[in-house]
């Protein structure tokens, strides 16, 4: 079981990294929403890729704010 | 880097909205020679990828002629061979046969704007001469092989009516984006006093602004509306958020101070860069024109303002927030527009806590 503790980053840099709400990841399937849950376990997946390989970037890291679409 | 850049091909825009937040009817449109440069610049600097968003005003006045060099240029400056992409962000008014096949063949996507219904889009998006836009849009965008992405954007005009409206963007679109109101926009005459009945006071900056608590119910009831859909559309920024909480870092812009300082920046029609878009055409926001090579101090110079903006921040309410990693203060031209300083956190704080607190209680399971 993992559960992420959330920790307080004041220092400017680096850019605060994985942190967490108390979340336990290996719950997730039982998220009661449909929707909610087809997201959340993706979204898991890619966080499982992106431990095992830091290089790997995240779809729609970047803009929002303009660009109707980035993922 | 690898930047983003919002490129606004042309000031100039055949539609003159009521929550614009830069609005401007100015005619000139990137030359071609101003085109090359940016083009080239961009790619030299980027790293291994480029996202290019084409942008305005309305970037397709700018005509076929201009985005049919957009693909040979990329092509002859990119002998390296990074990662790019392509976007048009239009108001989908404009939108051409001939045009949309060569988009879509050079693999450009499409967003778009619809403000929801027949209703609510036209009596917010019109022409410069105040005419109704809907079915403008919905007839350009119908001509896309792909649907495109759409952007509504949360006002006061907004508020109550937010299942009309994903129901009534749903069937154009493959995603759509809800938008928070950005200030600074000026209402063209034509509509003013005709599109809302809120006024501006201490708790409303601007009439088509909602309070940071306006938008938190908004966004609650876009999320329930979402939640319900059997056959739900991506639905952003809540499905970004839902992500950001179990990667456990922000994606966007407006949520991390990252892609904000990091990636994202701006282009005007005569070639002069910016940290951001949205900062021009403040010389505070400029980072040099074309021919200076910009990029080339560009991680420098926002270094220092991001390192100062988060420590402000930290300093602050954010110190102790237990969403910072996931909200990271918002946008610093929000800041900008509403105190003249990059130093505040977003009007929408206490809006997004609730949002935030909202999804997390359906992400935690006994």
């Amino acid at each position: 079981m993992e559960t992420l503790e959330y920790k307080p980053k004041f220092a400017p840099k680096p850019m605060p990294a994985l942190g967490g709400l108390e979340l336990d990841l290996s719950k997730l399937e039982a998220v009661e929403n449909t929707n909610v849950r087809r997201v959340a376990i993706t979204a898991r997946n890619a966080r499982e890729r992106l431990e095992a390989d830091p290089s790997y970037e995240i779809q729609g890291t970047y803009s929002e704010a303009y660009s109707g679409e980035r993922a | 880097m690898n930047p983003t850049a919002i490129i606004e091909v042309t000031e100039n825009c055949n539609l003159a909205c009521t929550f614009c937040l830069r609005p401007s009817f100015t005619p000139p449109v990137m030359t071609s020679e101003t085109l090359e440069k940016v083009v080239s610049h961009i790619i030299e600097s980027s790293d291994k990828r480029a996202d290019f968003i084409w942008h305005g005003g309305e970037p397709l006045l700018a005509g076929f002629k201009f985005f049919k060099q957009i693909p040979e240029l990329q092509e002859k400056y990119n002998p390296r061979g990074i990662f790019i992409r392509n976007n048009v962000q239009t108001n989908g008014t404009t939108l051409r046969k001939e045009l949309t096949d060569f988009l879509e063949d050079n693999k450009f996507t499409i967003g778009t704007s619809i403000q929801g219904t027949r209703e609510i889009h036209d009596s917010s998006r019109l022409t410069v001469g105040g005419k109704p836009t809907y079915h403008k849009v919905i007839s350009g965008i119908s001509q896309l092989k792909d649907k495109p992405s759409s952007i509504v954007v949360i006002t006061t005009e907004t508020l109550g009516r937010e299942e009309e409206i994903y129901y009534g963007t749903k069937p154009h679109v493959s995603g759509m984006r809800v938008s928070e109101y950005f200030p600074g926009g000026i209402i063209p005459p034509h509509c003013s006093g005709a599109t809302t009945s809120f006024q501006k006071s201490s708790e409303r900056p601007e009439p088509l602004m909602p309070t940071p608590e306006e938008w938190g119910e908004s966004m609650i009831r876009f999320y329930e509306v979402w939640k319900k859909d059997e056959n739900p559309i991506d639905l952003k920024p809540i499905t970004k958020i839902i992500r950001s909480f179990i990667i456990g870092r922000s994606e966007g812009c407006l949520y991390s101070q990252e892609a904000c300082h990091n990636a994202v920046i701006g282009v005007k029609s005569n070639g002069e860069f910016y940290t951001c878009i949205r900062g021009a055409p403040e010389q505070k926001f400029s980072i040099g024109m074309v021919d200076d090579k910009p990029l080339r101090k560009y991680t420098e110079r926002n270094g220092t303002d991001k390192e100062r903006r988060i420590n402000k921040l930290l300093e602050g309410d954010c110190g102790s927030c237990q969403f910072w990693n996931y909200c990271n203060g918002g946008c610093p031209l929000e800041s900008w527009k509403l105190y003249g300083d990059l130093d505040h956190k977003t009007w929408y704080c206490e809006g997004r806590k609730m949002l935030f607190e909202h999804i997390l209680k359906d992400l935690k399971v006994k």
